[in-house]
């Protein structure tokens, strides 16, 4: 299977802090690697590294063959939601997804990737009028619509109604049937589950322990969540 | 060209406009008092104290030419602040360096572009005060007759090294506030620098275009040994 991402021991501490130390993992072609861990756990660290928005202390990350950070070439294939997504209010989501796409250097189309996350008919609203649920959707929409080859999201699901996050699953679903290969973090079992094909558990700043959900479902049934948790404590079984 | 229309997109232009639209009626306002002042001054007293200042069209264009610089220059601090300190230290930072396009090209344009709304409206605005003052005064019969090509020079060229001017200051402040990533740090940065130079602009009015090519020489050359180490800061910003 075709290795998308590779992190390869990778470091990184703030002042004092070791946020991230050893950190180790891959993400192959057209799955979901869900990244589980405690808030403040380094999830949303090792997004910005791989995105190269943080500079790595110590080993390597390459995406799609190149080395993240040095060379922002490689972001034209990665998509990404990085926490609460922001956006120039007073344009409309078609402005907002042209002018991104002309930043990308690609072309797509733009009413299509409405209708996929449900903002076909407030296309035309400033941004400043909608809601959190149809922001963190317009930010979806921002992240695919130059059909990337890596999605990244950064707990996608929050502000989502049961609906949207259903349809929201069906959308990543479809996205890594035709290839794409996407990145999930959350703090949330159940979310993860339910979403991911692979958990990589991530505690004290490195992965404690990585696994096919499909498997561990099957193993643990009921006590899947317990299983879970007690990794992400720092036991391991 | 791309990337300018995509970084003034961003920008809601008419804001801006209705700004600068608001400093020209308040200096074309000033200009006319000016005018009138005097009159009333000399028609009072016969002697007026600063006549030198007021009585010829030199000290007249150095008046207005020194606040057009003022307003001018803390007008491009706000755009600045609002086009480089908002974008790199808010959120947008996120998605703004997400892109694949090198972050030197991005915070040029912004630059480029808070320059270029600031020299020309400062230019523009600064030449049309000037021309209108100039029908009034001829309308009216306020001000003596003077060489008006000769003038219509000096007031074209001190426009153009006034709307650098400001531009420079803009860029400046924008170092100044990025050093505390503050919006506020930038504009009161442009506010100390126009306190401590705009009087050399109005002090000497037969001597403005020297005064102001030196001031604009060494305000450039701050303002790009400054950008040069706001490059390197945002190579290496984090968010």
């Amino acid at each position: 299977m075709k290795t998308i991402v590779t992190v390869n021991s990778v470091a990184k501490s703030y002042q004092e802090t070791q946020v991230i130390q050893h950190c180790s993992f891959q993400i192959y072609e057209g799955e979901i690697y869900g990244l589980l861990g405690i808030n403040g756990a380094g999830k949303t660290t090792l997004m910005k590294m791989i995105l190269g928005l943080q500079q790595i202390d110590n080993g390597t990350i390459y995406v799609l063959g190149e080395e993240a950070g040095n060379h922002p070439e490689y972001l034209s294939d990665v998509g990404s939601v990085i926490e609460t997504p922001t956006f120039y209010e007073h344009l409309n989501a078609t402005e907002l997804l042209s002018m991104h796409l002309c930043y990308m250097q690609k072309t797509a189309n733009i009413a299509e990737t409405l209708h996929l996350v449900g903002l076909n008919n407030v296309n035309h609203k400033p941004i400043s009028q909608y809601s959190l649920g149809m922001k963190q959707r317009l930010g979806l929409a921002r992240a695919i619509i130059h059909q990337p080859k890596l999605l990244i999201l950064d707990e996608p699901l929050n502000g989502l109604d049961p609906i949207a996050v259903t349809e929201l699953r069906e959308l990543m679903r479809n996205l890594t049937d035709q290839g794409m290969s996407i990145l999930l973090s959350s703090h949330i079992i159940g979310e993860i589950r339910n979403t991911a094909d692979r958990i990589g558990i991530l505690s004290g700043g490195y992965i404690t322990q990585e696994f096919e959900v499909a498997e561990k479902t099957s193993e643990y049934g009921a006590h899947f969540e317990d299983y879970v948790i007690e990794l992400m404590r720092g036991g391991s079984k | 060209m791309n990337l300018f229309k995509l970084e003034l997109l961003k920008i809601k232009l008419s804001t801006y406009l209705w700004a600068i639209a608001g400093i020209f009626a308040s200096l074309l306002a000033l200009g006319v008092l000016f005018l009138i002042i005097f009159q009333f001054e000399m028609g009072a007293s016969g002697t007026f104290d600063d006549e030198d200042l007021f009585a010829n069209w030199e000290g007249l264009l150095a008046l207005t030419t020194a606040l057009s610089f003022a307003c001018f220059s803390i007008f491009s601090a706000v755009i600045a602040a609002k086009v480089i300190i908002n974008e790199y230290c808010e959120k947008n930072a996120v998605i703004l360096l997400s892109y694949p396009i090198n972050r030197k090209s991005i915070l040029k344009t912004k630059c480029i572009i808070v320059c270029a709304i600031t020299a020309i409206s400062a230019c523009i605005s600064n030449l049309l005060v000037v021309i209108l003052m100039f029908f009034t005064a001829q309308i009216f019969h306020i001000m003596p007759k003077m060489n008006t090509e000769h003038f219509a020079l000096f007031v074209l060229f001190s426009s153009i090294l006034m709307g650098i001017l400001s531009s420079a200051v803009g860029i400046i402040s924008v170092v100044c506030g990025w050093k505390k990533r503050s919006v506020i740090a930038t504009i009161v940065c442009s506010l100390i620098v126009v306190c401590s130079t705009t009087n050399l602009i109005a002090a000497y009015p037969n001597h403005i275009l020297w005064i102001m090519l030196a001031m604009s020489v060494i305000f450039v050359m701050i303002a790009h040994f400054l950008y040069h180490i706001l490059t390197k800061e945002i190579e290496k910003l984090e968010v």
